[in-house]
């Protein structure tokens, strides 16, 4: 049990789940700077930490996700705690588990979209985002988190590409004559140009743009300047302008789309007063981004653009999971861009070496445990006993114990894959009590659904815990804290409107690599692709990280959002999570048959057949069997229970987050990336942001400013 | 900072210590330095308009660029001068029609009270074509007289003066808004003291109330001396 009360003990800090906003307030409860004043304990369901970013190994020690995991540029504070987290453990006895944290994470400057293409098939726009100084976790001297140096970073991104443009017109003018060449000609030709306008226009706006962006950072906010007033001219000039010239190009429609969603941002911005508005970004968060845009002069042609498709496929923006209800709430979708397109350092996308499980957690489960914290496995929340009166507080916590660990011990979590610590997909039965039972009835310990149970556990307040920190996810608070529910109209309103999606992913690997398939173009990580699987990424960099005996060429990871049903399942419906995962299956096979080979044509045979003698089988069971039923040695899962659902940023429900800072309860504070954490999107950064807050709320460590990007429009 | 015990509670329960602050600061302007202003203002005025300068020198450049790519086929020798002098005030002038507002970005800019003050300790800048504090030399008032309905006011603007004057020339007065016609007959007087100049502006009976913007530019060197703004009442 946890360590005894008294003056001198420290504070008992009951962390509850495994995901990245419980493992980061554990993080920064238990660093050198708190000088040992709190003990923690972590509760988590099943035998793995990670939450939604948990990944396991499988047969062959092949990596088995939740989904796609990208790190973006931007996530400083993850990417801070994950090198300090690093570098703690080089300097421990333990050493490092992937060398240092760039052997860790890759730099990834490739973006790949889709869009259906009038003549049929589909049209890939790719685009490469270049390095910029510094790397995601630097310390921030700069600090460009406002408006006007978004918006600088956006004025300047239209520069790049209009400049872009022009080095591209200008390869359309013939190459320099030769002999025979007709010159009156080539004047002519010349001349048509520049009477479109493309080559004087593109310079002339490309430094009216210099101006703005000028202006914008150096004039004060409470000067009504002209430079303000006519930027709204300017950008309508940039439009017309744009339209005139690249529309009627595929190569650059892209383009004008890009440039058309930011310059009705760029107006929105000054028309909706959010220079100056306290709110930030938060001021326009009860609109839909696209009615937004729209409603900001974005054509219909841009607001079905890859990349608006893009950011909603990214952020699974579907409401119910469903394709026809897309929603992203305006305020929460535009800062998550501005701090996705201009507030990366290093490179736009970071890819994990291996699993999230083995890269983020297996590290911080190592250093946390070396630091005294107390983790117990098999233990699933089922209330938070609540003592209400002036100072309401969380009075007990209950818990299932699904397991018992034999002989009393601390459960073992790890498996050695390759020479590193990684979670398995399974748990290690032989360590747990009844383990050969266990392994026959294979209980799914992270399955709302299943309730396997050895037992109960009730802890008390000032008996047994000091604070609460409720790092589930928002999915799982009905089920877990129906008692706060029942009292406090916030945390009703919260559940009923930051709401979450199911989402689905399956995994091929494959003994082509997708050059060998056909495909001409690095390895993007892609999105705005055909549904249901829209987003993907070749992974072929983990396939040395797993242990095959023949190692495939590469593996690609599919995902996106999974529809609900009409009826929401009862707790008595235990087969659901089984038929969603094979609607999964079903789904996958077929979108691989059918949709796949847009991508990588030579999975086609001579006669247009799928070749499902291409996907690599772990273990080895499936022969030479080359028909559809081969499908069934790769992975696939629909991740239906609450604490596994997507959070949201529906439009109009950021303001009923709450955030871990409040102090509704005094010794319960919350993480997780359905918090009020600032950032406000379903994502790694959030949640860090979110265990960030969740320490502060404890302890007053971090310090709020050094939360980088907490304050923020 | 820490949690402390709590007095009250029967168990000496420990309790959260009160946050500094619930919410983020969203302020969008205010965060991360950016907006200085004082000096600032005008060191950003004057990179305006030398950017503005380079853009000229840039379209010049590339009409030389052209016209040396087209020299290096059969392109006759003895004809580049003159082409190139065709190409460069054809750069220039679609410049100029493809960037009014751009122009009248920088004109605003230059007009503004608060600022003019910020251009002139300045100094020159390295501007390719013109010092960058040329500023526009304080020329007459233009006058702006209507024909037609009594429905339309404007204020007088000075206007800037040519270095060689010649007569005024308007493309018309537009609306901010889209859907009404242009004000498009407008011809131009000395006013009655012999300085000023008085633009007479014809507005049909059926014409639209709104905001019109135009500029009126010097016939003989192309460049915008004044921007006009003409208001209609509905």
């Amino acid at each position: 049990m946890m360590a005894s009360s008294g003056r001198t003990a420290p504070l008992r800090v009951a962390i509850i789940g495994g995901g990245c906003g419980a493992m980061t307030a554990a993080d920064f409860l238990t660093r050198p700077e708190q000088q040992g004043r709190f003990a923690v304990t972590v509760f988590q369901e099943g035998w793995r930490l990670g939450g939604k970013g948990a990944s396991g190994r499988g047969a062959s020690g092949r990596i088995e996700e939740h989904g796609l995991h990208i790190w973006l540029g931007h996530y400083d504070n993850s990417f801070r705690m994950m090198r300090d987290c690093y570098a703690e453990l080089e300097a421990s006895a333990k050493g490092h588990l992937f060398g240092d944290w760039r052997d860790a994470f890759l730099p990834e400057p490739d973006i790949g979209l889709f869009s259906p293409h009038e003549t049929g098939g589909w049209q890939r726009w790719t685009g490469r985002f270049p390095p910029r100084p510094g790397l995601p976790g630097d310390p921030r001297k700069d600090a460009p988190h406002s408006l006007a140096g978004y918006f600088m970073g956006a004025l300047a991104m239209a520069q790049t590409l209009l400049l872009d443009v022009e080095v591209e017109r200008r390869g359309i003018l013939p190459p320099a004559p030769r002999a025979t060449s007709d010159s009156a000609g080539i004047l002519r030709l010349v001349q048509a140009l520049l009477s479109r306008g493309v080559f004087a226009g593109a310079v002339m706006l490309v430094e009216a743009l210099a101006i703005l962006r000028l202006g914008i950072g150096l004039l004060p906010p409470a000067v009504d300047s002209p430079l303000l007033r006519l930027a709204d001219r300017v950008a309508a000039g940039l439009r017309e302008w744009a339209e005139a010239n690249l529309l009627a190009d595929d190569r650059h429609r892209h383009i004008w789309e890009l440039l058309d969603v930011v310059f009705a941002g760029l107006i929105g911005t000054w028309r909706a007063g959010l220079w100056n508005d306290p709110r930030g970004l938060d001021a326009i968060d009860d609109y839909d981004c696209k009615d937004w845009l729209r409603a900001n002069g974005a054509s219909e042609r841009s607001l079905s653009s890859p990349f608006i498709r893009g950011l909603y496929d990214l952020g699974f923006a579907q409401d119910g999971g469903d394709p026809a209800r897309p929603a992203f709430a305006a305020g929460s979708g535009t800062r998550g861009s501005l701090r996705m397109l201009f507030g990366y350092r290093g490179s736009l996308f970071w890819r994990m070496r291996a699993g999230m499980g083995d890269v983020v957690f297996a590290p911080l489960y190592e250093a946390l445990k070396d630091r005294g914290v107390d983790f117990r496995f098999f233990h699933r929340l089922t209330n938070v006993g609540m003592a209400w009166g002036d100072a309401p507080h969380v009075a007990r916590l209950e818990f299932d114990v699904q397991a018992r660990v034999r002989g009393g011990g601390a459960y073992q979590p790890m498996v050695d894959v390759a020479g590193r610590p990684c979670w398995p997909s399974d748990p290690d039965w032989r360590q747990l009590e009844e383990g050969a039972r266990l392994a026959k009835a294979r209980p799914q310990f992270e399955n709302h659904w299943d309730r396997t149970r050895a037992g109960t556990l009730r802890l008390e307040v000032g008996r047994d815990f000091d604070f609460v920190v409720l790092g589930t996810s928002i999915g799982a608070i009905p089920h877990v804290a129906p008692e706060i529910l029942a009292h406090d109209k916030r945390w009703r309103d919260m559940v009923a409107h930051v709401k979450t999606t199911a989402t689905q992913a399956f995994q091929i690997w494959l003994t082509e690599d997708l050059e060998q398939l056909g495909w001409d173009g690095p390895p993007y990580i892609s999105s705005a692709f055909v549904k249901p699987f829209d987003t993907w990424c070749d992974m072929a960099h983990v396939i040395p990280e797993e242990a095959w005996m023949a190692p495939p060429a590469t593996a690609i990871y599919f995902c996106s959002a999974l529809k609900d049903p009409d009826v929401t399942p009862t707790d008595a419906d235990t087969g659901y999570p089984q038929r969603r995962a094979d609607e999964v299956k079903a789904a996958a096979a077929k979108f691989l048959e059918e949709q796949v080979p847009h991508l990588w044509p030579k999975l086609l045979d001579a006669e247009g057949r799928f070749r499902w003698s291409v996907l690599a089988d772990a273990e080895g069971t499936s022969g030479e069997g080359a028909g559809p039923e081969r499908f069934a040695t790769q992975y696939w899962r629909a991740n239906v229970s609450p604490s596994e659902r997507y959070v949201l940023s529906l439009p109009g429900s950021g303001c009923f987050r709450i955030s871990p800072l409040e102090r509704s309860y005094d010794n319960l504070t919350i993480a997780g990336d359905w918090t009020a954490c600032g950032l406000n999107s379903g994502c790694t950064e959030s949640a860090v942001m979110s265990g960030m807050l969740a320490a502060h709320a404890l302890s007053g460590f971090p310090k709020l400013q050094d939360i980088m990007a907490y304050d923020h429009p | 900072m820490a949690g402390k015990k709590s007095t009250t509670a029967a168990a000496a329960r420990a309790t959260r210590p009160e946050a500094e602050r619930t919410d983020p600061i969203r302020d969008g302007f205010t965060l991360g330095g950016l907006g200085g202003g004082g000096e600032d203002v005008g060191k950003g005025v004057v990179e305006a308009v030398r950017a503005g300068y380079e853009v000229i020198g840039e379209n010049l450049r590339q009409g030389r660029a052209v016209a040396e790519r087209m020299a290096a086929g059969r392109y006759e020798l003895s004809d580049t001068p003159a082409e190139l002098s065709v190409l460069g005030n054809r750069l220039v002038a679609l410049g100029r029609e493809l960037s009014t507002v751009w122009f009248d970005l920088v004109g605003a800019v230059l007009r503004d009270p608060g600022l003019k003050d910020a251009l002139k300790p300045l100094g020159a800048t390295a501007a390719p074509h013109r010092p960058a504090t040329e500023a526009p030399k304080a020329g007459p008032m233009l006058t702006i007289a209507f024909l037609g309905p009594d429905r339309a006011r404007a204020r007088p603007v000075p206007m800037t003066v040519a270095e060689r004057p010649a007569s005024l020339v308007t493309a018309g007065f537009h609306p901010l808004r889209q859907g009404p016609p242009p004000l498009t007959k407008v011809r131009f007087t000395t006013a009655g003291d012999g300085v000023g100049i008085v633009a007479i502006v014809e507005i049909p009976e059926d014409q639209p109330g709104g905001r019109y913007t135009g500029t009126v530019c010097d016939a003989g060197s192309g460049e915008p001396v004044a921007a006009v703004t003409i208001e209609i009442a509905s």
